[in-house]
């Protein structure tokens, strides 16, 4: 039964209230009291959760296949795409006129302006004519290994499941509160290891027993107090939250107190067995591989002797780049939430094709360098291409990226990886066309003229990711690469600056 | 919102056991703190704290990231301490019997009171006066939106407030001068 006050009533109890802190007080010392569960209200919360769902795992399977169809693929392409070997020993300059006794003549009639002979020095190993040409001896290129992906450690997901207590090291114990607090009469029937006591009903002027004061000075006072007014405490009866038409106050249902009571329903049970770890991953490792396109950029020399534009316009025509296999791996290591460093090996291939064709020279027999190696000493190059050699440089990275968490959720990631690196030279296997366009400089080794160095590039990469677990991701890296300084140590010579565009798949783990 | 606490709400709400673990313990504690003054004892205490946090799993979805996490889960288990009154069949009494101990409320007395002690006070208190106690006191509401989550009068909040406030004022005291009087032995 309610009964109304009246306005006068409360006005005169609001004349009582002095103004004073007591609510103030009253907050400060209720509102951050903490205290420990017992161990069993966590089991009994968790019986009533729907278990999890197990993971599914062919999304796993199917983009292990694919990650490796796609290395494959690759490889594939990449081996079948290396030519024979002929091994046609580069004309080494050792004296610039010609025994007319041991020249050949050979005429052209091609409509493409190729008009007179052409004065090529002929050896037992014939010059392919209209064939390609690779001076390239394969044994002494350095073969490039590619890291591969420890299958056992992906497939192979093991996770335990694990309990983890967290300390939280603000928490308040009151353990002498809690002892205290159990003292008091024990009423629910449910939680299985309670204490069941019998409640008795206490008037106004009984004796409840309080806990024992803990400060100091009142240690030894009494330990009862005079209960001022109880209410009288009925029997606990079993509860049943299902049985609504016990309650004797109809409170109308706010919206407030609605959300409460739509429940979703409980999922079928299905086994679960496994649980992702969930101890703090610091470390992440990243395999990838994939393809380049690479160009140059030409810059003549600033000291020089003559005049490079024909040679740097004649380069750019006749040099198409080529998709060649890019691949590595990285380790990171988190900072933050949102940052990562980066570093691990990469190993990029630079790769052209250079076609062209020969032709009577055009200008004299004047530039020809002491100690490079040629073909076509003689002739004039021009841009029919009905030869064709491949160009390659194979670098060796020791990368330092920066990579910044840009998108996380809960299946998708998309981060943005950047830094620089210094190049190693790793393999050589180029053709570069003379000054005046007059023979083929041919290059096997990082001391042959023009000589090749090593140098710093510049990487931006976006990684588009997809979680297949808490641990392994799988993406899609758009990369873009540019070396900060020229390939070419000498400094009087055409200075070349590879860029690389290219598109690589990852797997990364975190662990 | 902390980044790490979106990772665990995201895992609860897809149903991670781990994830709702590591909730259960982050928020654990301190609920239990405040179902403690809402309940007449630990064991009711205990059951609030689990009935709430299964309605916070069951409804993290619905969590739209307006305000704090640990304001959302404390309102839950505000409305599972009310709902406790409620299905208990309580109603507010308005003719206890309060004895005339005029004890305006003193300050100094209050702080050297332990805050575990004046929650034992609070467990001790009449039903209705506890619950609105601590809507009022405690957890800020007004009078207007007490009346209006219990169905009551304003005046009643009021009413009850104030009756809550005297009898605490009487219980501290009392206690305090009860501690403070010389002991004298029976005779």
């Amino acid at each position: 039964m309610e009964i109304k006050p009246s306005d006068a009533h409360w006005e005169k109890l609001a004349q009582n209230l002095p103004p004073d802190n007591f609510e103030k007080i009253m907050l400060d010392k209720l509102e951050n009291i903490r205290l420990d569960p017992y161990p069993e209200t966590w089991t009994n919360i968790e019986q009533h959760l729907p278990l999890p769902r197990p993971v599914n795992k062919k999304y796993l399977y199917y983009s292990l296949l694919f990650f490796m169809l796609s290395v494959g693929v690759i490889a594939v392409y990449f081996m079948n795409t290396q030519k024979e070997i002929n091994k046609i020993p580069p004309f080494e300059n050792k004296e610039n006129i010609v025994n007319k006794d041991q020249v050949k003549t050979i005429l052209k009639s091609n409509e493409n302006g190729r008009s007179g002979s052409s004065t090529s020095k002929v050896k037992n190993n014939e010059i392919l004519k209209g064939q390609k040409m690779l001076a390239f001896n394969q044994g002494d290129h350095q073969k490039h290994i590619i890291p591969t992906v420890p299958l056992e450690k992906v497939l192979v997901n093991k996770k335990e499941e694990k309990t983890e207590t967290l300390t939280v090291d603000d928490h308040i114990k009151l353990s002498n509160a809690v002892a205290e607090i159990d003292q008091a009469p024990l009423l629910s029937s449910k939680t299985e290891n309670l204490k069941e006591n019998k409640i008795e009903n206490i008037s106004a002027g009984d004796l409840i027993p309080i806990p024992a004061i803990t400060s100091e000075k009142n240690k030894n006072s009494i330990n009862n107090s005079l209960v001022i007014s109880v209410e009288p405490l009925a029997q606990k009866t079993a509860e049943k939250k299902e049985d609504e038409n016990k309650s004797m106050i109809t409170i109308p249902k706010k919206d407030s107190l609605a959300i409460l009571d739509n429940l979703p329903s409980v999922s079928e049970r299905v086994n679960v067995s496994n649980y992702s770890s969930d101890k703090p991953s610091f470390f992440s490792f990243t395999s990838f591989a994939g393809t380049t396109l690479s160009f140059s950029r030409y810059v003549a020399p600033q000291n020089s002797y003559g005049s490079f534009d024909k040679n740097i316009a004649l380069r750019k025509e006749l040099e198409t780049p080529v998709p060649d296999l890019s691949a590595g791996f990285i380790l990171n290591y988190d900072v933050s939430k949102r940052f990562s460093i980066s570093s691990g090996l990469v190993l990029t291939n630079f790769r052209q094709e250079f076609r062209y064709d020969t032709v009577a020279p055009q200008s004299q027999l004047n530039t020809v360098q002491q100690d490079a190696k040629y073909i076509h000493q003689q002739d004039s190059i021009t841009n029919a291409k009905v030869q064709t050699a491949d160009i390659k440089y194979s670098f060796t990275e020791i990368p330092v990226y920066v990579t910044y968490k840009a998108f996380h959720s809960r299946k998708f990631e998309i981060d943005i990886q950047g830094g620089f690196s210094y190049a190693f030279i790793s393999g050589i296997n180029a053709y570069i066309i003379n000054q005046n366009n007059v023979g083929v400089m041919v290059l096997n080794g990082p001391d042959d003229f023009p000589k090749i160095k090593g140098t710093a590039f510049i990487t931006l990469q976006p990684m588009f990711a997809y979680k297949m677990s808490d641990d392994v991701s799988i993406g899609i890296m758009p990369t873009y690469k540019s070396s900060l300084g020229s390939i070419i140590q000498n400094q009087y010579w055409v200075q070349q600056y590879p860029y690389f565009i290219g598109l690589h798949v990852f797997l990364r783990k975190k662990f | 919102m902390q980044a790490n606490e979106q990772d665990i709400i995201r895992g609860c709400i897809d149903g991670d056991r781990v994830s709702q673990k590591k909730l259960y313990d982050h928020f654990a504690a301190k609920m239990l703190g405040a179902c403690m003054r809402y309940a007449k004892d630990r064991a009711e205490a205990e059951d609030m704290l689990q009935e709430g946090f299964i309605k916070v799993f069951q409804n993290i979805s619905r969590f739209k990231n307006e305000g704090s996490f640990e304001g959302w889960v404390r309102r839950i288990m505000v409305f599972t301490a009310i709902n406790y009154f409620k299905h208990r069949a309580r109603h507010f009494q308005e003719n206890l019997d309060m004895e005339d101990y005029d004890a305006p409320f003193q300050a100094n007395i209050v702080e050297k009171i332990s805050a575990k002690e004046i929650l034992v006070f609070v467990q001790q208190m009449p039903e209705g006066y506890r619950l609105i106690f601590n809507l009022y006191a405690i957890e800020g509401y007004t009078h207007r939106e007490i009346s209006e989550q219990l169905g009551i009068a304003i005046g009643t909040s009021k009413s009850q407030y104030s009756r809550a406030r005297q009898w605490m004022q009487q219980v501290l005291a009392k206690h305090f001068h009860i501690l403070n009087e010389p002991f004298e032995e029976p005779k």
